[in-house]
């Protein structure tokens, strides 16, 4: 065999990998729709005979703990915890963790909440950093749901493992503090931990709306608006596909590996079992939920990771690139850190639906997509040097991906309509559409430049922490 | 670098690439633009199907309250009601409309009572709406049943109750848990004699909705709950352990005695719990001799039952002590807080014996808070 | 009675709206009814009800905060007669506390809520 026979086929292998790559992305969001439809039609028949009504005043509902960590969140946070307050459930606690603020979060919250010192018996089941200037209850009886640690400096995970700490209760909720929650969002998340006796209940996922330029007062949102903003409408569309269509299929696979860290409800006892948060990743969200899957996998019980995709949760998305970016780059370096600490079970028949799918399509397309487009893109790019390029097949087959994933795109729009029909203003309907166009023309680079960068930062640049997020503040607007 | 040829040959070798590619992208286009216009079609159709809505519910609303105010003595129809009836069967052909329109009579059932229930439930046979819900039992589809056993409950149609004695193992459990609440809003406590029958679980989902339509019952005359206990369905002895402590059914001690040793062990810890919170005495002694039988969180729950019951036998207290080091945290907070109890002293002189310092912390801890 | 007594209604269910708006009608009442508290407050400013009649949950304010601006804005000494369902024990004895006349519990008797009107326009 000569080179230049060589060389063919090495670009045969490499064109049908691209090829067979674009196909596979395509084929497993086309299942991944048909999911969806299926889990989503399932949701809505169920749900329509439920009454939530009776768990309010009921005995038997279980307590929750809300766990809320809070670094530097002094601007909005009195409001906050006022909105966590008044949720509709009998029986539950909010646990503040001030995870070592450097500004007057603390003081604010003493004397808007009349809170004392108290002493409190901690079962340190998580080793965490520790207390500082110690646990605070109210005064008033009318907020005796609220305690408030403060804790020396630890990051996320380690507050969210004081919370798991002090919790007494066997439900635990995590969530942003500076998410806008919904009234009826505990009855809701709870309701699967209680509704299945052939399997355990380990986690429920609820998902994350985006919140900018809604109307809210008093820490309830009044009204949906589409925003102005095109980096907020497009992240939008991204959050409707990847709740509404994404996970809604996972969850009937019973595949999910990720419940947002923005608000996630846990069987406190098993997040224990397995150590709670890990505080060396930046993906601690993702992490607790594959590592308490493969507990449940290796210890051999039945269980179900629950998702509930009514809109729970409301959220500040960034409005500007860098924030966006440096965002997404952790998420990216939360991935890596997840998909590698837990390798042993991708491809591993033992941890079924866990090791023969979920990760392995988390692997291959989460993980590895970024990755896959620069080569493709530097491939094009020596091709265009050497004037090598076969432009019909290119252009081709660049409509062929560019429709594509707007279609994709459109019927988690359609999924949106049908279900929760949150956008319902006249006009909001073209907005959509537009967006939906021009998301992968505008936003995908964007999203792939925060993957790679996160990709050089995981392999390069160990010691990076949480990206700082710049919050407006969600409270009246 | 790469000659020209080589890729021109690789095209030329896979002709057929190109095409699936350009057939692919015409498909999508295709796809696209049809989408697009569909949204804009369903878009429309959302619009005017809840304006469509209210305005129905509107028309609905008059003609129930006409309906209840045209005759409000006679238990007889009169020929305004005989109209109002005929008028409507006209328009609740649609399914939309009977949607409606039922939606609208739960919404005024939940805000009154009295006789105008009654003529609620009997406008809802009389408009043939019972017969409908009846015959969806016989559907395909676990959803539809779902929807008939509840209208049928809501509304009180008893002559259903023989066909919804069928579902109560239905495989769905959202068919199920209607045919529940079937029986208990139509016969209260009598109806819960659906237990004998039944062979599948009872989730605490299920319990809530239990207890909580059972508590709205006007009469409050709870049955013998004993043959319960010992039911071969775990989930029934589970559900009546709940029932147990809703109505302090104290006279089940001598069955609950026995549940200590039952094999399922979530039935032993909520019995474990349930005779804490009757302040059953008797236990104590059970409890002791089978203590170490136990798992984990039973044993706290027995340490949280002596520690509210009280401990005032020596072998008892001498139990207590046994467990003050023990590895359960729990466990140990809950023997030292009831040392502290019985014997102060002795409670005060661990301080300076004991030199872990974790205990030292619940000690100090247990000493300034009750 | 020299003149009809005039009946402003905050409740939230609109059919219950209506079928107590119409039987108040057949007693010789002139009501004013508002599906929400912001609009009960402005009809209480505009009509000055001789009776008020509201929900205790209702959308932009609530029953109490319709008492409450009544009795300590307005300052009107009009009798409140309050709806509360099964579970709000609590904020009846706010409403109470807050200047409320009367209370009924939902589900209720529409003939019994005519007694206690008539009860409480003596």
């Amino acid at each position: 065999m000569d080179a230049s026979s060589v060389m063919y086929y090495v670009l045969l292998i490499i064109h049908f990998l691209f090829l067979a790559y674009s196909f596979l992305v395509l084929l497993s969001y086309g299942i991944l729709a048909i999911f969806s439809r299926k889990e989503t039609i399932s949701y809505l028949r169920k749900n329509s005979f439920v009454n939530y009504k009776d768990i309010l005043s009921s005995e038997l509902a279980p307590g929750i703990s809300i766990i809320a960590p809070a670094y530097n969140e002094s601007l909005n946070i009195v409001e906050n915890v006022r909105s966590l307050l008044s949720a509709h459930y009998a029986n539950y606690d909010v646990i503040i963790v001030n995870d070592g603020s450097t500004d007057d979060s603390l003081d604010r919250l003493i004397k808007a909440y009349n809170l004392e010192k108290v002493e409190y018996l901690i079962n340190e089941r998580i080793k965490t950093k520790p207390i500082r200037a110690g646990v605070f209850k109210s005064k008033n009886p009318a907020f005796e749901k609220l305690i408030v640690v403060d804790k020396e400096n630890g990051g996320k995970a380690d507050a969210l493992n004081v919370g798991l700490n002090i919790s007494k209760n066997d439900y635990v909720a995590c969530i942003d503090v500076d998410c806008l929650l919904m009234e009826d969002s505990l009855q809701k998340m709870i309701k699967p931990f209680l509704e299945y006796t052939d399997r355990r209940v380990i986690a429920s996922g609820g998902v994350i709306r985006i919140a900018n330029s809604c109307i809210i007062e008093d820490g309830k949102l009044m009204d949906v608006n589409y925003p102005k903003i095109t980096l907020v409408r497009l992240q939008i569309l991204e959050y409707l596909r990847s709740f509404l269509l994404g996970r809604m299929a996972w969850s009937k696979l019973n595949g999910l590996l990720v419940i947002s860290g923005a608000f996630g409800m846990f069987d406190k006892n098993i997040a224990i079992k397995v150590g709670g948060y890990n505080t060396k990743t930046v993906g601690e969200d993702m992490e607790i939920v594959v590592r308490m899957r493969r507990y449940m996998e290796e210890q051999k019980i039945e269980y179900k990771v629950a998702y509930i995709p009514d809109p729970l949760c409301w959220t500040e998305a960034p409005e500007n690139y860098k924030t966006f970016i440096s965002q997404r780059n952790r998420w990216t370096r939360g991935t890596i850190e997840t998909l590698k600490e837990h390798r042993v079970i991708g491809f591993n028949p033992k941890y079924r639906v866990l090791g023969m799918l979920s990760f392995p399509y988390w692997f291959l397309f989460e993980r590895m997509a970024p990755i896959v487009e620069v080569l493709g893109i530097i491939y094009f790019t020596l091709l265009l040097f050497v004037r090598n390029i076969q432009w019909d097949y290119a252009l081709g087959f660049f409509l062929a991906a560019y429709f594509s994933s707007v279609i994709y795109t459109l019927l988690a729009v359609f999924s949106e309509e049908f279900t929760f029909h949150q956008y319902k203003k006249k006009g909001e309907g073209f907005q959509l559409v537009l967006s939906a166009f021009i998301e992968p023309l505008l936003l995908h680079p964007v999203v792939l430049y925060a993957a790679v960068k996160g990709n050089i930062d995981y392999y390069f640049n160990k010691n990076l922490k949480w990206g700082e997020m710049k919050r407006k503040g969600l409270t009246n607007k | 670098m790469v000659p020209p040829l080589l890729i021109n040959s690789f095209f030329e070798d896979f002709p057929s690439i190109v095409i699936i590619v350009w057939v692919l992208a015409i498909v999508f286009f295709f796809v696209l633009i049809s989408l697009v216009f569909f949204l804009k079609v369903v878009r429309f159709r959302l619009r005017k199907e809840e304006l469509f809505v209210e305005t129905q519910s509107k028309k609905y609303e008059e003609n129930i309250v006409d309906y209840l105010y045209s005759n409000e003595n006679s238990h007889e129809l009169n020929s305004a009601q005989k109209e109002i009836i005929d008028k409507l069967k006209l328009s609740l052909v649609r399914s939309l409309d009977r949607k409606i329109f039922i939606n609208t009579l739960l919404k005024l059932k939940g805000e009154v009572s009295g006789n105008m229930i009654t003529v609620i439930n009997q406008l809802y046979k009389d408009l043939g709406l019972a017969t409908q819900a009846q015959s969806k039992l016989h559907s395909k589809k676990w959803h539809i049943i779902a929807i008939g056993i509840r209208d049928l409950r809501r509304f009180k149609v008893l002559e259903a109750q023989d066909e919804v004695a069928k579902c109560i193992n239905h495989s769905k459990m959202e068919v199920r848990r209607q045919a529940y609440l079937y029986f208990i809003n139509l016969f209260g406590f009598k109806g819960l004699d659906f237990l004998d029958e039944l062979k599948s679980s009872i989730s605490i989902w299920d319990q809530i909705g239990i207890l909580d339509a059972l508590q709205g019952m006007e009469t409050q005359e709870v049955p013998d709950v004993r043959k319960w206990l010992s039911s071969e369905n775990d989930y029934v002895v589970l559900f009546t352990l709940e029932l147990v402590k809703a109505y302090n059914l104290r006279e089940t001690q001598k069955e609950l005695l026995l549940l200590i040793k039952h094999e399922n062990k979530e039935i032993r810890l909520k019995t474990i719990r349930l005779l804490n919170y009757l302040y059953i005495i008797e236990a104590k002694q059970v409890l002791i001799n089978t203590y170490e039988n136990l798992t984990i969180k039973e044993k706290i729950a027995v340490f949280e039952l002596l520690e509210n019951i009280g401990v005032e036998v020596r072998e008892e207290g001498a139990f207590v002590l046994k467990h003050i080091n023990s590895k359960v945290f729990e466990i140990k907070v809950l023997a030292l807080k009831i040392l502290k109890q019985i014997d102060i002293s002795k409670f005060i002189g661990l301080k300076n014996e004991t030199n872990v310092l974790a205990n030292l912390k619940v000690i100090n801890y247990l000493e300034n808070n009750p | 009675m020299d003149k009809t007594q005039k009946i402003v209604i905050a409740e939230d269910n609109s059919v219950f709206l209506l079928l107590i708006k119409l039987k108040l009608e057949k007693e010789g009442y002139e009501l004013f009814v508002a599906e929400d508290g912001k609009k009960a407050l402005e009809l209480i400013e505009t009509h000055q009800p001789d009776l008020i009649l509201t929900d205790i949950m209702m959308d932009y304010l609530s029953g109490l905060e319709v008492i409450s601006h009544v009795r300590n804005v307005l300052k009107m000494d009009v009798p409140i007669i309050v709806f509360s369902a099964s579970g709000q024990e609590e904020m009846v004895t706010q409403a109470f506390n807050l200047g409320a006349t009367d209370f009924m519990v939902k589900p209720l008797i529409p003939n019994e809520l005519i007694i206690r009107v008539k009860r409480a326009l003596v």
